[in-house]
């Protein structure tokens, strides 16, 4: 198959990038195969992301092995977030 | 490792030097099939996720202008070559027949939504607010037949699924008719108060029917 696609277009009335970015991040972040799994990304030492099970397949014990080498996480406590 | 996504085995597949975090992209065969990878360390990101999500999707549009593809979920990490390889030799035969079948399509994506119209009345009554948003959907599923009318056979097949906002509508098109199917659903008029974006060509995963246990 030779013929390339276009890059992706848009169409419509509200033509922004933001937009556009947000439909790429709508397409990679939900469509596609799943294979199960569970991890947290982090930076720095805190928990950006918390992926569902539907993400990873790696064992739990890799995954932890490598958030390990990161440090511990750190999350604010319930009690902090209430006081806030 | 990163999966981006599987495509039929071809000789020649021009693949982007680098995918998310600068990585290599390579592949990996299982039967008739190729697996594109990149190593991913599971302790970053250094970069933000939206420039990991724009370099996964760069990945997926260099392999898709030029094949058909499933792309798998971002990000699906897996432990080991060996762990893929068992994942999609088990689904082989669905990924195939899926891949054969949609080798020259594309998937347009059509979003209809109601336009903000200022704040919220709080103070109107359920009834109202009901009233409005079914008026809305309506409205939303007229401009959504439209599109599918005018694209008329350019568009081999349409699905579509109801939003909090709207409609959201999906083409199957093929990919010779793509420019066709552009002209002819610029025409689409959208009333006042409708918002209408068209976006794509996106690989037709709403097109592709696999059960995962």
């Amino acid at each position: 198959m030779a013929e390339q696609t276009p890059e992706i277009v848009l169409i419509g009335n509200e033509e922004s990038l933001d937009l556009t970015l947000l439909d790429l991040i709508d397409h990679v972040l939900n469509t596609g195969v799943i294979i199960r799994g569970n991890l947290v990304l982090s930076l720095a030492g805190v928990d950006l992301v918390y992926l569902g099970l539907d993400l990873i397949v790696t064992s739990v014990e890799t995954a932890m092995r490598h958030i390990a080498k990161t440090g511990p996480t750190k999350r604010p406590s319930i009690r902090r977030r209430l006081k806030r | 490792m990163l999966a981006y996504c599987i495509a039929e085995q071809q000789r020649q597949i021009d693949i982007p030097g680098s995918g998310v975090e600068g990585a290599a992209v390579r592949w990996i065969d299982v039967g008739g099939l190729r697996c594109f990878v990149s190593d991913f360390a599971v302790q970053m990101p250094r970069e933000p996720v939206p420039e990991m999500v724009k370099a996964f999707s760069e990945v997926l549009q260099r392999i898709f202008a030029q094949t058909a593809i499933i792309p798998f979920r971002f990000p699906t990490m897996v432990e080991s070559e060996a762990v893929l390889k068992r994942f999609v030799a088990s689904r082989s035969a669905e990924y195939e027949s899926a891949l054969h079948r949609l080798r020259d399509k594309v998937q347009m994506d059509v979003r209809i939504t109601a336009k903000p119209d200022g704040p919220e009345n709080s103070t109107q009554s359920g009834k109202n607010y009901l009233q409005r948003k079914r008026a809305i959907y309506k409205e939303a599923q007229s401009v959504q037949e439209e599109f599918r009318r005018i694209s008329g056979s350019v568009a081999g097949k349409w699905t579509q699924r109801d939003t909090s906002g709207g409609i959201r509508g999906f083409a199957l098109v093929d990919r010779a008719s793509l420019s066709t199917f552009l002209e002819k659903i610029a025409r689409v008029h959208t009333p006042a108060g409708i918002s209408a974006r068209v976006t794509g060509p996106w690989p037709p995963s709403e097109f592709v029917e696999i059960v995962h246990e």
